[in-house]
């Protein structure tokens, strides 16, 4: 009997692990396969030719590549204001007394739970009262405030290091709060408040939830263009754009990696310190 | 005890711009949305009057048994989608969280978080390639005795989207809890006599409940969130009550019960936080007392 169940603990490991090959991996392994289909139709996969038509498709499209530009424009834009407002907001979390604190906290986690769409509906009522027409300051509007949440966790998780003697020796040196920031904090929680920002890039190259309540017919993100050539068109060359993003975010990885480690990210837990020195 | 190493007015400075951004554009639009809800809508006019009396009559509507369908829907899906995450998320985390390998774990993490930064348009655009025409959608149709257009098959598309969304996010963070769980619990358990499994399920799993449940919420609560993934791979047949609020802005124009439909969204997922945290405070105090 207990041969029997161990040999079930297998079968549960090899099932679960093969559903997230099926469901997670295998899919976007035939997008990035099909997205060299020389076909000009969505035929039988695998592909029969190769080719890059898709690819030309895709990157002489000024409807994608429009899309593109601004969602890099604004995902660079985001990554920026979002992880400054957030480094600053975490730093006056950590020195707050408790009640501060807390209270803080959770009023800038909030938006987590608020789903996408009912903020994006609310923004637009805004928007419209406040007089902003532009769409460019909307979804940049937008996309600070839904990455907020992330920046101001991994800033907190970085100041968390830093130790308290260091900044009350400092300050009783006589330096200003301001220069205990800059010259101690920042240094210190660098790597984490960039790895903030990195999520905040990625956070505003993905959305759409939001985003396409904001969007006009000048101003709109990839995603954006996406979706409508997805519900208008389903052709491959947005095979070709997803692998296009895909490869944007090895590349994010791979800065991950150098910045921090992906290991480190994710953390050991408390009984496995010693096994990755 | 008290007292903070920087001055109040640096924290003021400091907290000042979040604080405006948190207020005026995240605080103000939600209110206009509940505001919003209790206006009269006049059809044929953008948008609803502004002077017009406070009404319950968006909310009336969404009794009809259409609306609740969608609502129904939304629930249903989600909730199949979270435990088929949770279960099939549970042995993945166990095994990176416990492996000896450090080429294992290195590569299931970035597997992992490559998964969970890879644009879910990407996801879904892959998921609908494959559940298509070309793809195993006719091949699993047939398997499960249906057609590739029925609703059914839709809807198991939706469930695939969203297990493939959130699966990234739960293994991450079951990892998390499993890591601080005190690996030899599970070995004396198996040196009194216990089997590996038994031990796993009978030491383990108890030990991270309080992990699972708030993975399952997590799930929960972005799947009920979720708008791309129904929209697309629903193709029209699975709606969610996130995509029903998009069509009120972009079909209707009915603003109103947009805002009515988006408040009540509001509510059930903040509801479902409060008894979430409530259930994980009774959790803990029942760890406490073991």
């Amino acid at each position: 009997m207990k041969r029997y169940l161990d040999n079930t603990n297998w079968l549960i490991l090899i099932v679960s692990l093969s559903l997230f090959g099926a469901v997670v991996i295998l899919p976007v392994l035939i997008t990035i396969v099909s997205s060299f289909d020389s076909r000009r139709f969505v035929g039988s996969f695998p592909p029969e030719d190769l080719s890059l038509r898709w690819y030309r498709e895709f990157f002489f499209s000024s409807y994608y590549m429009r899309g593109l530009y601004y969602s890099v424009l604004i995902a660079t834009l985001t990554a920026i204001l979002s992880s400054a407002i957030g480094f600053l907001a975490a730093v006056a979390i950590s020195y707050s007394p408790r009640r501060v604190s807390g209270t803080a906290s959770s009023l800038f986690l909030a938006p987590l739970i608020v789903p996408g769409v009912v903020l994006g509906f609310g923004l637009l009522f805004f928007f419209s009262k406040i007089g902003i027409s532009w769409s460019f300051w909307k979804i940049l509007i937008a996309h600070v405030i839904i990455t907020l949440p992330y920046t101001i966790r991994t800033s907190l998780a970085g100041i968390h290091g830093v130790r308290q003697s260091m900044i009350e020796s400092a300050l009783s040196l006589g330096a200003t709060d301001f220069r205990v920031i800059r010259q101690i904090l920042l240094p210190i929680a660098g790597s984490s408040v960039a790895t903030g920002a990195l999520f905040a890039f990625s956070f505003s190259m993905d959305d759409v939830a939001v985003t396409i309540f904001l969007t006009g017919t000048d101003v709109y993100t990839l995603p954006i263009a996406m979706i409508s050539n997805m519900k208008s068109d389903f052709n491959l060359s947005i095979a070709a754009a997803s692998t296009f993003i895909v490869l944007m975010t090895l590349v994010m990885l791979f800065i991950l990696e150098m910045l921090v480690g992906i290991d480190r990210v994710v953390g050991r837990g408390i009984y496995r310190q010693d096994v990755s020195r | 005890m008290g007292s903070t190493p920087l001055s109040r007015r640096t924290l003021l400075w400091l907290f000042g711009p979040a604080i405006l951004i948190y207020v005026t554009v995240f605080m103000s639009p939600l209110s206009m949305v509940i505001a919003e809800s209790f206006r009269q809508y006049v059809p044929g006019s953008i948008g609803s009057s502004r002077d017009a009396p406070a009404t319950i009559a968006n909310y009336q509507a969404l009794f009809q048994p259409a609306y609740l369908g969608y609502f129904l829907d939304t629930i249903r899906i989600s909730f199949i989608s979270t435990i088929v995450a949770l279960i099939f998320s549970y042995p993945t985390a166990h095994i990176l969280a416990r492996t000896n390998s450090k080429r294992l774990r290195v590569g299931g993490l970035s597997v992992l978080l490559g998964m969970l930064f890879v644009s879910v348009l990407v996801k879904v655009y892959s998921i609908a390639l494959i559940m298509g025409p070309v793809g195993f959608g006719g091949t699993l149709s047939r398997l499960l005795g249906s057609y590739p257009t029925s609703r059914f098959m839709n809807e198991i598309s939706v469930v695939v989207g969203l297990v493939s969304f959130v699966y990234p996010i739960a293994t991450l963070t079951l990892m998390n809890a499993i890591q601080n769980v005190n690996p030899n619990y599970v070995t004396a358990a198996v040196s009194l006599g216990a089997s590996w499994t038994k031990a796993y399920l009978a030491v383990e799993l108890p030990l991270c409940r309080q992990a699972i449940l708030s993975v399952g919420i997590t799930c929960f609560t972005l799947g009920v969130s979720a708008f791309v993934i129904p929209l697309i791979l629903g193709k029209g047949q699975v709606s969610f009550v996130t995509n029903l609020i998009y069509t009120r802005f972009s079909e209707v124009a009915n603003y109103p019960s947009g805002a009515a439909l988006a408040t009540s969204l509001l509510i059930g997922v903040l509801l479902v936080f409060v008894v979430a945290k409530a259930s994980s405070m009774i959790l803990s105090r029942r760890g406490a007392r073991a």
